[in-house]
């Protein structure tokens, strides 16, 4: 087995286990770095019934200005990559989307990114089942090619690193706290209501594993072992429950 | 409801099948999956107007698998590792378009076949779950609620990039997905052939036992003498 698939499987095995974003970034940056990638950036693309506006989640490896510049000129809206992930299931590189640039601006995107040290990216999508649109940018300052068997194990190293990456990153904006949160509340209040678990991710805009560990967290701090005892455990201990999202 | 065949019941779903068979028209690995061994077991999901909208098939893998005896290459600990009578490989999984969608329908009526795969595991002894999941629809495995690890690196298997995952079926791992999907009582349905009633397709009696579920006894008893009384009109017309 080659350092890369020997990385490639570590980094599976890893993703259950990581329980910080930080730990789960390094984890992705040993994977990736074995393929010959310097910087990586998992962005949002889109998310359903918002209008288009990329942005990055986290990345590892160097940034350059160009991130800041990208966001505050919009340069989104002539990038011929962020069109293309829409519709691709397969991962593409830069030198086959660089071809599609309509305009002498679009070109100069690529031109700016080669400016930084890059030689060439892969860009791979990731879609989720709810339609919202994810993609993980790998830069590359020395492959000018991605052979089919990088492009399937990045491919799958993305969407793990994207779909775990996104979970830790909602249960890091929530600080621990004794006594039930505002989001443990809001999951018990959907469950009286009788809604599974995506469902409330939906009414919450988080993702349902980020609901699944808030659930969870709740059962601990209410000392009950069952879903459906949560709302009454609740209601003993004083917890007034309502279906704010704030 | 979830259809459960096995090959003692399969006649009754001589139709459906056939109905499948053309969906996927030629030569296809589906297809030629269709006609299964002794031991295969379908999961099978009809739409309102009883076509099928969903099936995969179920194999114990110590019989046939063929994730280990086409692609090996695929499970890094060794092919043999996903072989045994408590493992079994999903395969030759079929889903209408009006299914694959993340409308709530769609996403509720998913969810359900895939606990409903679980407890089928349960009660057959089945502790976990293999197959070659296609790279491309990946963050659907990861997200939909199964235990999902992987066995080894994505390949090629007929031209199409997969990656062999497993899929845990351990009691805690149902329980979970259980709660997960606020599920109700169970939704799989084990027709038995030679026990159906006056020749009723299989959709037709699964309609007629979700509305007997809705209906208190009073009102069942009546509805049944009415069927009764149709059905001799139409045996001697």
């Amino acid at each position: 087995m080659s350092p890369a698939e020997a990385a490639t499987l570590r980094f599976f095995q890893d993703t259950a286990k990581a329980s910080s974003l930080e730990q789960l970034i390094d984890s992705f940056g040993a994977c990736i770095a074995a393929h010959g990638f310097q910087r990586a950036v998992c962005m949002r693309v889109a998310t359903p019934g918002q209008p288009v506006q990329p942005k990055v989640l986290f990345d590892w490896g160097a940034t350059t200005g160009l991130g800041e510049r990208y966001a505050s000129e919009r340069l989104y809206r002539i990038d011929p990559t962020v069109q293309a992930i829409f519709s691709a299931i397969e991962p593409f590189s830069w030198d086959e989307i660089e071809v599609k640039a309509k305009t002498p601006e679009a070109a100069a995107l690529f031109d700016d990114l080669r400016a930084t040290g890059a030689r060439n990216g892969l860009v791979a999508p990731v879609h989720g089942p709810l339609g919202e649109v994810l993609a993980v940018v790998l830069v590359s300052d020395t492959e000018a090619e991605f052979p089919s068997d990088v492009r399937q194990r990045m491919h799958v190293a993305a969407s793990l690193f994207a779909t775990r990456g996104l979970t830790l990153m909602e249960r890091a904006a929530e600080p621990p706290a004794p006594d039930l949160t505002r989001r443990e509340i809001q999951c018990v209040y959907w469950i009286a209501e009788g809604k599974s678990d995506w469902e409330i991710g939906q009414i919450l805009q988080i993702s349902d594993e980020t609901v699944a560990w808030h659930v969870q967290n709740a059962k601990k701090k209410l000392g009950v072992s069952r879903r459906a005892q949560l709302p009454n455990a609740a209601w003993r201990r004083g917890v007034l429950l309502d279906e704010s999202r704030d | 409801m979830i259809h459960i065949v096995t090959a003692d019941n399969r006649g009754l779903y001589a139709r459906e099948f056939e109905r499948i068979a053309e969906l996927l028209g030629g030569e296809s690995p589906q297809r030629e999956g269709l006609t299964a061994g002794a031991g295969s077991l379908h999961v099978l999901s009809l739409d309102g107007w009883g076509a099928p909208e969903f099936i995969c098939r179920l194999d114990r893998t110590d019989v046939a698998c063929a994730l280990a005896e086409r692609a090996p290459q695929l499970v890094a600990a060794g092919a043999e590792t996903i072989r045994g009578p408590a493992v079994w490989e999903r395969t030759r999984v079929f889903a209408a378009p009006g299914l694959c969608g993340p409308e709530p329908e769609s996403r509720r009526r998913c969810g359900e076949l895939r606990l409903a795969i679980l407890e089928e595991a349960r009660e057959r002894g089945i502790e976990r779950i293999v197959e070659a999941a296609p790279c491309n629809r990946i963050v659907e495995t990861l997200r939909c609620g199964w235990w999902v690890s992987f066995l080894g690196l994505p390949g090629e298997l007929d031209g199409v990039p997969v990656v062999a995952v497993e899929i845990d079926a351990s009691a805690e791992a149902t329980a979970d997905l259980r709660e997960r999907l606020a599920a109700g009582p169970s939704r799989r349905l084990h027709l038995k052939a030679g026990e159906t009633p006056w020749s009723a397709s299989p959709k037709e009696i699964e309609t007629f036992l979700e509305a007997a579920q809705q209906l208190d006894s009073s009102k069942l008893q009546p509805l049944l003498v009415a069927l009764r009384a149709a059905v001799a009109d139409d045996a001697d017309s």
